[in-house]
């Protein structure tokens, strides 16, 4: 067993078992803590396979943008501190076994067919390269999704604010009343997925 | 590509109206004037194309086939009646109405890039703006819980079927190498077929039947479909699901044609299982509105059949059922709108009140029943000869065939409240000149479709 084997499995322990805690533990700060280990870990993975770039930006964007938004709207909502409520026994089960299935299914198919190259030669995966086919209109330029992308985070930013902006009277009224009608779990849910689309 | 910027600058003008125009009616007004103009785009897009050659845009991103430029034209046909007839009662859900017509506007440049992509990666970002101003949209009224209901389940659904899109296209690119879907199918047949493809495809089609609400992923359909404003509801049901199935047809048509020995029973099976689920469940419901969620899986039952039927009717079935469907129903949420009470009983004598409002529901009815010299039979007729063209599933057309006979059952339910039980509805908005002539235009749209369907009939 060399460096690179011991490295590899590390890294894997560190987003399987954060992964795993961030859906077990039972307080939702924890889990977004959780996440936070899981993604460095997928970071790390990035550097391991030589593309600095895309490790850089999963630092940035997941690690350092994403997950802090995930933090700061669990300190913004009521009732962060307390425990979530424990799943039903027949749900846990299922969605366990749901899972099982999806991970053995696709952990086969990949450990028994493998991918092919395409026989193209490989540009050098550096930021002046990624950058310029991003903007080029030349072979394999990928302006055109970067310019649709931007429609879409602007829809979202449109509906970020057509949903957080205040309604006058009877939203503070209604807000508390949701908890006890619905799961609260759901509703926490809701609002960082919210504040991560931004 | 014009509509896609067209789309996009509306868009930009609508939020900007927001700032500058306080009136509601105006903003409504300008929206109407903006589709009516986006109308134009879409038909000079559609006329200054060659029919015969495709023209490819931007390294095969986007490729503007005929068909798909007639289904864009189409569609953005039906969202001008849409916001035609029912304009006014967008103002009624919220403070932000020109938010909410830019959103539409987004959506409509998610239809445009799924009508014409020819790159996964166009797809996945297609699906997404289609996706993401219907979450804010049937959330946009605050005040009821299940409006925000109905948003949170549509993300979380939504952003666990676009997981599974993800992986599957992963898979599907580590296979064939490219995320051109025309180069697609030489590659994948360069050598001996990958499994690996063969499972991307399958979570494609598991993400694709989530978008298009087919059994057993039909889960969130009918909780969605209520508790969204109603105005939203009915766009959401039609144009986007329309755009759904555009896409979901495109890529199994285009890349998995040659494939489809492996995948065709798979699909069949959900097919079946989504036109039982939709007319069974359908028949049991109270609401007129949650009645129309089932009514919609069922509908897209019918419309999988020519995701199914791999040859040139199936273009043909799946525009003239987009716009069948989409008309009909569009009709009669226009009418439920009008209405207060969403039940049955709400309806009760209806055309005592109202004569002209039950007879265009009656037609709109009748057509998405199914029955003949209507929109909904040509439909039907295209979707199903589709598949028997190709000459098996038979099984499954027969099958087909007795679930459109029940779901007579719970379509007319609603006819026979209006004319044959005592009741005085209660109408929530006056039913003014213009909307009773809108709704004739509908009702008369609807029969032009199922006596004329050539003329909505394009070359493949």
């Amino acid at each position: 067993m060399d460096a690179r084997t011991i490295i590899f499995y590390l890294l894997a322990a560190t987003v399987i078992g954060g992964g795993l805690m961030a859906v077990t533990s039972r307080k939702i700060f924890r889990s977004a803590v959780f996440l936070l280990f899981s993604l460095i870990g997928i970071a790390g993975f990035y550097f391991f396979l030589d593309q600095e770039f895309i490790a850089a930006v999963q630092v940035v964007v997941y690690v350092g943008g994403i997950v802090v938004l995930i933090l700061f709207s669990i300190f913004l909502t009521h009732g962060s501190g307390e425990d979530m409520k424990k799943p039903a026994l027949g749900r846990a089960v299922f969605s366990a076994l749901a899972a099982a299935i999806g991970c053995v299914l696709t952990m086969y198919l990949i450990s028994e067919h493998t991918f092919q190259g395409s026989g193209k030669p490989a540009l050098e995966p550096s930021a002046g390269n990624i950058g310029a086919q991003m903007l080029s209109v030349t072979e394999y330029g990928f302006i055109l999704p970067f310019e649709v992308v931007s429609m879409l985070l602007l829809a979202a930013m449109i509906g970020c604010i057509v949903i957080a902006i205040k309604v006058k009277v009877p939203e503070q009224k209604v807000m508390p009343k949701i908890k006890e009608e619905t799961e609260p779990v759901e509703l926490e849910v809701v609002e960082e997925l919210k504040t991560e689309e931004v | 590509m014009k509509a896609i910027i067209a789309t996009t600058v509306f868009g930009v003008i609508m939020m900007f109206a927001g700032l500058w125009v306080n009136d509601k009616k105006s903003i409504a007004g300008l929206a109407t004037f903006l589709f009516a103009a986006l109308l134009g785009v879409t038909i000079w897009d559609l006329t200054t194309t060659s029919v015969n050659s495709p023209k490819s845009l931007f390294n095969d991103m986007l490729r503007s086939e005929h068909y798909s430029l007639w289904f864009n034209t189409i569609m953005t046909g039906c969202s001008l009646l849409y916001v035609l007839l029912m304009g006014k009662e967008v103002q009624k859900v919220g403070k932000y109405v020109s938010e909410y017509f830019a959103l539409i506007f987004f959506i409509l440049c998610g239809l445009y890039l799924l009508s014409m992509y020819n790159n996964l990666l166009m797809m996945f970002i297609g699906i997404e703006i289609l996706s993401i101003p219907q979450y804010i949209l049937a959330g946009s009224d605050k005040r009821n819980l299940k409006s925000s209901e109905a948003s949170l389940k549509y993300f979380l659904m939504g952003a666990f079927s676009t997981g599974i899109l993800l992986m599957g296209i992963t898979l599907l690119y580590g296979a064939a190498r490219t995320f051109n879907i025309t180069e697609m199918v030489t590659l994948m047949h360069s050598d001996a077929l990958n499994p690996l493809a063969l499972a991307g495809i399958l979570f494609i089609m598991i993400a694709f039947s989530f978008k298009v609400s087919a059994a057993p992923m039909h889960m969130w359909t009918p909780d969605v479909y209520d508790g969204s404003p109603t105005v939203f509801t009915a766009f959401m049901a039609t144009v986007v699901k329309s755009a759904a199935f555009f896409a979901f047809l495109r890529l199994f048509q285009v890349s998995f044609n040659s494939l489809s020995e492996h995948w065709v029973m798979v699909l069949a099976i959900i097919t079946a299982a989504t036109l039982l689920v939709g007319n069974v469940t359908a028949v049991f419901q109270q609401s007129v509105k949650r009645m129309l969620a089932y009514s919609s899986i069922a509908q897209a039952g019918f419309m999988l059949f020519a995701v199914l039927a791999v040859n040139a009717v199936a273009w043909q079935g799946i525009i003239i059922y987009a716009v069948a469907y989409s008309v009909a129903t569009i009709g009669i949420f226009a009418v439920l709108v009008k209405l207060k009470d969403y039940t049955y009983d709400g309806f009760n004598g209806l055309a005592q009140r109202e004569p002209l409002l039950a007879f265009v529901t009656t037609i709109f009815l009748f057509s998405l029943a199914g029955i003949p010299l209507t929109g909904g039979f040509m439909a039907k007729y295209y979707v199903l000869l589709a598949v028997v063209q190709q000459g098996q599933l038979m099984w499954l057309v027969i099958f087909a065939l007795l679930m459109a006979a029940i779901s007579v059952y719970y379509y007319f339910r609603v006819i026979i409240a209006m004319y044959f039980k005592a009741g005085t509805p209660e109408i929530s908005s006056p039913v003014t000149g213009g909307d009773k002539f809108m709704l004739v235009v509908t009702c008369a749209l609807v029969i032009l479709l199922g006596v004329l369907p050539q003329l909505f009939l394009t070359k493949v």
